[in-house]
Order: C-alpha cells, then structure tokens, then sequence
C-alpha cells in the first residue's frame, strides 16, 4: 500500500518498541545508531517535502527511508568513531568498491545533496552558491558547494576525490570550486575519466592507473594494506548488491501490478552508488525489500492500479514529487536511466586476473562517458523490456550537460522505439508542481 | 548572514558536533504579541496571530527557535477544565474540573482525544503557518505540559497540592491512575503537534521544586516526564525537557531523567554544569526579572559571563531565559542578550 505522511504516523505507534532498536548502522549497539523512524522525524528535523509524498507502508520500506534520511548524522557518527570519510565526487560508482574494501574507510557522494532543497524546500544553498559566483543557469549540483561551505551535512573529509576528462561540465565547474576552498588542508586528488570513444584498451588502461592511484592513497589514509583479496571481496560485497538490485529492478518492471513505488526504486537505485556510507546494512536492507516484493507478486499485491501505464523516466528529477504525481495520475515507472548506468553493472572479476581492470571495464558503461545516441540505446532499452508506452526525461532547469543532449534523446527515442517522449523542466524547490506541468503530464499519459 | 541557519546548527548540536556558535533562545512567546501590537487574548486564542507574531519576532530578534505556547493550561482545558479569557492578560483557570480526589472518582470522564479539543486548533494552525514560512530554516518549538502540571490545573490548585504532598496508599493509586490517564491523552496531543512539524518540549512549572518537594516530584512528576520523553524518543527526536522555578534541591533526580537537553530556570547553572554537563545538553538560564529590568550594558556583561562559563559543557549549551521572556520587556534588553550570546557563543568552525 501508498500511504500519506500522516498515516505513517498513525501506522509508527503500531511498530514495538524492540523494533524501533533492531535496526542499527555500523553495526554498533549504541542507541544513537538507530535509524528506524517515520517520516515525521526527518520533517521535524526539516524535511518538508516528506509531508506532500506518498510513501509504501511496508516495515521494509520505513527501514528504507529512514536508513536514507539517517545519512547525514551517520556520516558525522562515523568520524566520531574514528572511521575515515572520503568524499567522492562525479565518477559516480567506479571508486567506492575500493573504498568498503577496507575497514575503516567510509565514502559517500556529496553530489547526491542536490536534493537536499527539494527536500526542505528552502533556497538557502542556492543563495551560498549565488554569493559564490555560481550562475543560475548551472545544475542545480551547484549547492554542493555551498554544503562543504556549511560543514553541516557531513564532516570534513579525510580525501575527497573530483573527476575531469569525460565528466560533467556543470559539475567540473563546482568541484573546481570546492577544490579551491579545501585546497590548504584537505587532500584532493583528480582523475582523468577517459571518453568511451577512445580506444577500449587506451580506456581501460586509464582507469586502472586511476584506480590504482587511489587504492594507494586509501591505503595510506587507512594504514591499512590493500591485498588483492580484499579488493576481489569488497568488489563481490558490491556485485551482490547490484545482482540484487538487478533482480528487483526486473521484478518490479515485468510484474503486472506495480509492487514497489517508483520513489523507493529511486532511492534504491542510488543505493548502488555508495550504499548510503553503510554497505553491510544497505545490503540487508535491499534485501529484505526484495524479498517483500518477491513476497507480493507471488500474492497479486501492488502499490498501484493494474491499470496505470508503463514508462521509463530518464535523468533522476530533483524533485522527488513529480514521481508520486505521475503515478497517482495513471502512470507506472518501469525503466529508468538516471545517468548513473555504470553503477548497475556487475564488475567483472571473473575475467580479469587484476580486480582494477575489471573495475575499468564495467565504469566504461556510464551513462555520460559516450555519444548521446549511445545513452538513447539504454534507454531504448529499458523501453523493450519493459514494454514501456512513453518516456519523460526530466531536465534540470539551466543545467548544461545532462540537458543539451534531452533533445537529441527526443528525436532518437521516438524514431527508433515509437513512443512518444515528454520533456519537462523541473523547476526550483516548491512544495507544489507548477499547474502546466501537471496538464502537460496529464495529457502525456492520456494519451499512450 | 550566518554560514548555517538555525536548523542546521540545532542538527550538528544533537549530533554532538559543534556549530558555529551557540544557539540563542530567549523564551520569547507573548512578547511577541508585544512588539506586533497583537491583544493578549487574540494571541492565544488564534493560531494565525501566534504565528504571525513569532514571525515577526524572529525578523525583529533573529533567535533560533520559533515557540508555540499559550499557557500550560492547554491540556487541562481540553480534558475539562474551564478557563476565562481576560482581554490583556493570560487565561485564567476558573473553574478546574474537579473540585477533590472524591469528586473524580464520583464523576465518568471522557478521555477520549481528538484534535478539535479545547484550543488545541491554537497549537495546530500556528505550527501549519510556522512549518510553511519558517520551517525550513528554524525549529519550531511546542510547549507540551507534562502530566503533573496537567493534573494541578483539574483540581482546586490547594487542594491537590496537599493529596500530592501526603497521599495513603488508596489516594496515591487513584492519582496514578488519574496521572496515567493524562500521560495517554498528552502523547496524543504530541502525536498530533510531530505530525505538522513541531518539536514537542515538555514543561512542567508545576513540578518545580518551588512548588513540590523532590519525593513528590519524583513520585508524581518523574515517571509521567518520563513516559513523555519515552514515546518521543520512539521517534528519535531530542527531547527538551523544561522546568521553571527552583530546581537546586532535586538536582539528583533530574540527572535521571532521559531527556536529552534540560532547560532550567532558577538555578546556579554553573554548577550545574559539573553535575549535569556530562550527559545534558543545558540550556538557561538567563534571570527573566532580570532580562525586564536590567539596563542593556548589564545585561551584556551577565550573559557574556554566562555564556563564557557555559559554552564549554561537554553536551552543548544553548543560551536562554530561564523562563518566558515578560510580556513588556524592552527590545533593547532583547537585543543586548542576543547580540552578546551570539558574540561570545562563537566556536571555532
Ligand atoms: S544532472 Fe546533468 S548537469 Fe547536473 S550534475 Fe548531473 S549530469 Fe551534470
């Protein structure tokens, strides 16, 4: 079932109070490292938005979310427990194997805190950045900068690490910032990603190197050394989770009633990027929501009617409201490509002798390193798997890089897959989706 | 402007990081009906009024919470008790709903909670209007009465005080049975203030050891605070627990309490510091009489050796009134205490 915010706090006084202190992260047995909450804790603490979503009503899902909205105090609790944080930044999934393959090393992407003002639905990051030069017409990732700035929604990093060469332009721009900022105290590294146009094994051997580079410089953050072992483990812990998250994902798209929420496929999705700074919970936690949906297509249970149509959704809306809207508005999300494709695939260690190779090739597939046709295939994709009637990409008002291509992506899905394609800006933080876009959505599902 | 809102400085607080600064937080709740030129009256009997007048006491003041609060009677008035509504000056408990321990036991209640109760619409619409204009940026506080205060303001206030004081086994059970009864219908009252986006803080005036001895508030008061602090701790949330007038003499049994700040009024804070520090976040507790009378420039010299003294407790400190801030106090004083508390508040960030 989809329920409101306020009936999560009616179905919250159900849950016993053993419950609520079963779940812990790192696994640690202190009271402050629950994260079993509803809604309603993350709003008090500011999220405002969590009060126009709708949510699945499932133990599995409030798990979800609270693990998710729980980042920020995790990633402050890590450091207070001597674990060293490294901020990744723009690779978007090649790195982070590396980094759980050691102990005491957590890292996370600041760049998923572009939500961070459609959840409060507050400017006050985007004013920072305004201060900083950053124009209007850039990604609304700008606000990244302004959180290393604050210092308030993750400690100050052990390494953070920035990537230029095939990367995004509107991002290179704020991690170019940043590195200004942290450039006296905080160790920073660049890394070159190389185009998929260049020559596979030119490529390949790029990665690697980088790979290596930073493996080294964890190992000294760390004093922890790197065996192949460990690297070939850490990398197998993160296969399984994407094999997991591959398997719901196709669950979820081929069932005939929705059994998950697009939302909690999105949140579970980016789960693969950094495992939310703690893999061994996220691991059980996508587990367990595979399981409940295992759970419900063997009873012909949904989150939504039969009847809603099919979609794939491509680029991550900022705003996570657009998604309940579509679906309460007759839609499903089947298939997605929020251009974090490289963080889907399984690493492929079996073919390699030496793990970074084998960490180079998979990175190869993401979704931005390429010629727009090739992102148009994945999604082309997705739409002949899932049987999907339309695609709405999401745009991101004034951003560049993601954007220019939106319209190339148009032309190219609806000639080679013959569906009609819907482009909608997601405008700045408001807790209501502008009246046009609504009719626009409307009219688009209508009519598939 | 500040690097962090008040909210993101609240959140590395409970965290246990440090912010940039202390947070600073005088008690302001009918003096903001003050600066707008708001009646008293039309202040706590409309929720729109309240919150207009917080917000426009946060654009004057520029404090770090926002408050929701009439007076402590809310909860009792909701249960039964009847309240007169003078024009310029607080309710008025008129006629409590009980006259003694024997009229309760003679008389079936209905306990029965519902959001239309009394002027609970006081607390909601303010939080609503507070949540959508501010909400983001400030916490928004919500005076929930504790249960004994709430028991004190059903009775004849005499009469009660004495049956708390020496109670025989038969009227101590009926109280407890009458206390938990309050306790069940204020957790519903806190259901409802959590789900529009305030953060209840738990007051108990009447608990204060200026009124109770420490083995009735321990037998009467504690255990109910505590089932307060139990069900808001189920949702995770830092729990403030505020207790006017003199607290010095059960200073022992606070330090039991699981809340995890404790705003205290008429003690040496200092010293309470030693005791208490290791485990509470404190907040105080800035004289009240003192904030109304006092001239500017000594105000500055009282909190900037407050906070220095403070500001270093191993859990935090936020730096406030000991109690609501008088309806009349002059701006200047206001902002002398707020100016000198963030001044001298500084961390290195
Ligand atoms: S959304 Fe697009 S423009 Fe923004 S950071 Fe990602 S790729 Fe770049």
């Amino acid at each position: 079932m989809r329920v409101d915010f306020s009936t999560w706090n009616e179905l919250f006084q159900n849950i016993p109070e053993r419950i609520i202190k079963r779940y812990k992260y790192y696994k640690r047995k202190e009271d402050w490292a629950r994260y079993l909450s509803p809604p309603q804790t993350f709003a008090i603490y500011g999220m405002r938005h969590l009060m126009s979503l709708k949510f699945d009503s499932s133990l599995e899902c409030l798990r979800l979310w609270g693990f998710v909205f729980n980042e920020t105090e995790r990633l402050f609790r890590a450091k207070q427990i001597n674990k060293k944080i490294i901020a990744v930044m723009g690779d978007l999934g090649g790195i982070p194997p590396i980094i759980y393959s050691f102990k005491s090393l957590i890292g996370f992407y600041p760049d998923c805190l572009w939500w961070q003002p459609f959840f409060s639905e507050n400017y006050n990051l985007f004013e920072i950045t305004a201060k900083a030069s950053f124009p209007e017409t850039s990604c609304y990732s700008r606000v990244v900068y302004a959180t290393f700035l604050k210092k308030a929604y993750f400690p100050k990093p052990d390494l953070i690490i920035a990537s230029t060469g095939a990367s995004c332009d509107d991002y290179s721009c704020v991690m170019q910032k940043i590195n200004n900022l942290f450039y006296k105290n905080t160790q920073f590294i660049w890394l070159e990603i190389p185009p998929r146009k260049e020559k596979r094994e030119g490529a390949i051997k790029l990665l690697k190197e980088n790979y290596q580079k930073v493996a080294k410089i964890l190992s000294e953050i760390a004093e922890e050394k790197l065996t192949m072992e460990k690297l070939i483990l850490g990398i197998k812990r993160v296969n399984l989770i994407r094999r997991n998250y591959q398997k719901l994902k196709e669950l979820v798209g081929r069932s005939e009633i929705a059994p998950l929420g697009s939302l909690e496929m999105l949140l579970l999705e980016f789960g693969n990027l950094h495992f939310y700074s703690d893999i061994f919970e996220w691991q059980k936690i996508l587990l367990g929501i595979l399981n409940l949906v295992k759970k419900r297509i063997k009873n012909n249970e949904g989150v939504l009617n039969k009847e809603n149509k099919k979609i794939v959704w491509a680029t991550p809306p900022a705003d996570p409201l657009y998604l309940i809207y579509l679906e309460d508005n007759g839609a499903r999300i089947v298939g997605s490509e929020y251009i974090i494709n490289q963080a889907l695939q399984i690493i492929p260690i079996e073919k390699y002798k030496n793990p970074f190779f084998a960490l180079a090739e998979s990175y190869l597939s993401a979704s931005l390193i390429g010629k727009t046709k090739e992102r148009a295939e994945l999604i082309i994709k997705e739409i002949k798997k899932y049987q999907a009637k339309g695609v709405i990409i999401s745009q991101i008002f004034g951003a560049s890089h993601c954007a220019y291509e939106t319209e190339i992506l148009k032309e190219e899905i609806e000639e080679k897959a013959r569906v009609p394609v819907l482009i909608i800006d997601i405008p700045h933080p408001s807790s209501e989706i502008p009246l046009q876009t609504k009719t626009r959505i409307n009219a688009f599902i209508e009519n598939l | 402007m500040e690097i962090l809102t008040s909210r993101e400085r609240f959140n590395l607080l409970v965290f246990d990081e440090v912010p940039d600064r202390i947070l600073v937080f005088p008690l302001i709740t009918n003096h903001s009906a003050y600066i707008s030129n708001y009646s008293i009256k039309d202040y706590y009997t409309k929720g729109e009024i309240l919150a207009q007048a917080q917000i426009n006491a946060y654009e004057v003041y520029q404090t770090d919470f926002l408050s929701v609060f009439s007076e402590v009677g809310i909860i009792a008035e909701a249960l039964g008790s009847y309240f007169e509504y003078p024009e310029e000056d607080l309710p008025k408990l008129k006629k409590p709903l009980f006259s003694n321990l024997k009229d309760y036991c003679e008389r079936k209640l209905d306990w029965e909670y519902n959001e239309g109760k009394g002027r609970f619409y006081l607390y909601f619409d303010a939080i609503k209007i507070l949540y959508k204009t501010l909400g983001d940026i400030l916490p928004i506080l919500a005076y929930v009465p504790a249960p004994f205060t709430t028991l004190a303001l059903l009775f004849e206030q005499t009469e009660i005080l004495k049956e708390v004081s020496f109670p025989n086994r038969e009227k101590r059970k009926i109280l407890k049975e009458l206390l938990s009864l309050i306790t069940n219908f204020t957790i519903q009252f806190i259901k409802s203030i959590i789900n529009y986006g305030a953060l209840p803080i738990i007051v108990d005036p009447l608990a204060s050891g200026s009124v109770i001895s420490p083995k009735t508030y321990k037998n009467f008061a504690f255990p109910y605070e505590e089932k307060l602090i139990n069900y808001l701790h189920r949702y995770d949330l830092d729990v403030i627990l505020h207790i006017c007038g003199n607290t010095q003499i059960y200073l022992k049994e606070l330090n039991e309490s699981t809340a995890d700040l404790l705003s205290l009024d008429k003690i040496n804070l200092i010293s309470a510091k030693r005791f208490l520090g290791d485990k509470f976040r404190l907040i105080g507790n800035f004289d009240t009489t003192e904030i109304l009378l006092l001239s500017p420039e000594e105000i500055r010299k009282k909190v900037r050796n407050l906070v220095l003294k403070m500001k270093d407790n191993k859990k935090g400190y936020i730096l406030a009134t000991g109690c609501e801030v008088p309806f009349s106090t002059p701006k200047e004083n206001l902002f002398a205490f707020i100016e000198e508390g963030k001044r001298w508040g500084k961390y290195k960030f």
